[in-house]
């Protein structure tokens, strides 16, 4: 997967699982997630768990963190990190 | 001896407190031994002293959660004054709203919370003082404040249904019955250790403040950062080797799924304690697989009544009773009343724990029933097996969600301070073990998604924020001419 493909996939997670289908017109990728508690603990494990899954990486406790997760720029960035490894 | 004397003979056991036994420690390495922390405990109980805070009166406590807030709230408690703690996560509005309703002699506020926290004051022309306190925490004193009666242990703030926060007090007699019965009834071996998971504002935290403490055990106290972060709350609890675990169904289910808890051994624990809301069978088997050695409890009470109902989670029993898990029978402490009609059985609840009552609120909020005091619990039971009974519904609109507490008027009258905003209606859905909340809104003027989640978060709570928002002309009427929930739902998806 390129960084483009990642980037979507990320997308319409976010679009299918915090907002029920589709992305709001105000929503952009650099749009705050998890500092702005757009998304709780559990939506943000839950993203986690399932590009781990997609990717087949493995990320470690302490990087679940905002700093990581932040935004859809953030994530894809984090991912392309772990994919690099 | 009242029961205020009683508890602190308990907990300031000299014994104890003289000795190097590990009491308050986090995972950054940093550590409270009993003596270490009673000497900090007295010096807070100093500051106190010299402010000259009144007794019979409540002291909050604006903090992040952090060991200090512990020995802060130990502080309190030990100077003749109830504690009230402060989501520091909760939006200023509801802060101040609380604060105005409880009128709180004085407030330990967190360094980082002083400015904000000045400024609004200011704003509403409350004359206070400020003052160096201990730690990083500065002493906020009123000379306008509520008295309250002098076995008043603590003040817990909840959402309600009028739409703003309401405050259920808590006597000592409450607090004295919950933890003695604890130590009765959860084998506890010294020196065990406790793992303090719910935040302070939260009841479980009730068990995780005092029972470590009755039990000369040690309380890992876990950060904000790491409770929302199932992955290390697996990771602590297995290399912390925690024998004492409490928490909500929904914290457990999202281990469970989140936490990739097959990476870690869990033999160590040794009682698993669940609370808050309705608990399923399959959540409990799953657990079991991982949490080998323990025995597992369903505990049951509203925040008006601390824990009432108790079970020993027994697996063969699912055979007997399988839509959930029960919630047992009565505490020792605990009364409990049905009111039986052809179509419910409504818990009544009376005993040690039963709340004073709610802050400033006249309504009455109890049931005189053979000239003893109880608690409508609005919640619908069914016997089961044994004298057991299982919860079964609400009898009201309130939602439990991930552990919390919420009236959707909290967030209808939160969305209502939007401009062009008319009338909001907020459902929740059920979603497998998760709930969802979606909110219609009648309004003048439209607003995007993001923005109402990012005011939400704001301007209500970040544990009620909407899942979804719906502009509609008008809200569909069934044909008693109510409104149309399943209707309301349908239209989710047009929107």
């Amino acid at each position: 997967m390129d960084k483009e493909q990642i980037k979507n996939s990320v997308r319409n997670y976010i679009a299918q699982n915090i907002f029920g289908n589709k992305l709001p017109n105000d929503f952009n990728d650099d749009t705050a997630l998890v500092s702005s508690r757009l998304m709780d603990s559990i939506s943000t494990l839950k993203m986690i768990n399932h590009f781990e899954d997609e990717l087949k990486i493995e990320c470690k406790a302490h990087e679940v963190t905002a700093d990581n997760l932040d935004s859809v720029n953030v994530f894809t960035a984090f991912l392309l990190r772990k994919l690099s490894k | 001896m009242t029961f205020k004397q009683i508890f602190f003979q308990l907990l300031q056991n000299p014994d104890k407190f003289n000795g190097d036994l590990p009491f308050l420690y986090n995972t950054k390495g940093e550590l409270f031994s009993y003596k270490q922390a009673n000497a900090v405990i007295q010096t807070i109980l100093g500051k106190l002293s010299i402010a000259t805070i009144p007794t019979a009166t409540v002291v909050a406590l604006y903090s992040e959660k952090n060991m200090a807030a512990v020995l802060q709230i130990q502080g309190i408690m030990l100077s003749n004054h109830a504690y009230l703690p402060i989501d520091s996560r909760s939006p200023l509005s509801r802060i101040l709203n609380i604060l105005q309703q409880a009128k709180p002699s004085a407030i330990i506020v967190q360094e980082q919370f002083v400015e904000r926290l000045t400024q609004e004051l200011k704003k509403t022309e409350t004359n206070f003082s400020i003052a160096d306190f201990d730690f990083d925490y500065k002493l906020f004193v009123f000379t306008n404040y509520n008295t309250y009666h002098e076995d008043l242990a603590y003040i817990l703030f909840t959402s309600g249904s009028t739409g703003i926060p309401k405050g259920i007090m808590h006597s000592y007699k409450s607090v004295l019955a919950f933890v003695n019965w604890c130590g009765q009834t959860f084998s506890t071996n010294i020196p065990s250790k406790f793992i303090s998971i719910a935040p302070f504002q939260f009841d479980l935290s009730v068990h995780d403040l005092f029972v470590p403490l009755l039990h000369s055990a040690s309380l890992l106290l876990a950060a904000e950062n790491e409770t929302s972060n199932s992955r290390l709350m697996a990771q602590i609890i297995s290399e912390q080797k925690i024998d004492v675990v409490y928490s909500t169904p929904s914290f457990f289910n999202w281990l469970l799924e989140t936490g990739r808890m097959e990476r870690y051994d869990f033999a160590e624990v040794k009682s698993v304690l669940i609370a808050g809301e309705i608990l399923r069978w399959e959540t409990v088997k799953r657990l079991q697989k991982y949490f080998t050695q323990a025995q597992f409890y369903n505990l049951y009470g509203p925040t008006e009544t601390n824990v009432c109902l108790s079970y020993k989670i027994n697996f063969a029993d699912e055979e007997k009773y399988n839509k959930s898990v029960p919630i047992g029978v009565p505490c020792n402490y605990s009364q409990m009343k049905l009111s039986k009609t052809e179509a419910e059985n409504r818990l009544f609840i009376g005993g040690a724990t039963l709340m004073d009552g709610y802050v400033n609120n006249n309504i009455a909020c109890f049931e005189n029933m053979d000239g003893k005091k109880f608690y409508n619990t609005g919640d619908l039971l069914e016997e089961t097996f044994e004298g057991n009974y299982a919860f079964v519904s609400r009898a009201d609109a309130m939602i439990k969600r991930n552990g919390y507490r919420i009236e959707p008027a909290e967030i209808e009258t939160g969305l209502k301070r939007l401009a062009g905003v008319r009338h909001v209606i907020v459902v929740s859905q059920k979603e497998n073990d998760t709930v969802k909340l979606h909110a219609f809104i009648i309004s003048d003027q439209k607003y995007e998604t993001v923005f109402l989640k990012n005011f939400c978060v704001t301007e209500i709570h970040y544990a009620m924020v909407p899942d979804s928002f719906t502009f509609i002309e008008s809200f569909p009427l069934n044909k008693n001419h109510k409104t149309d929930t399943v209707e309301l739902i349908k239209l989710i998806s047009v929107s």
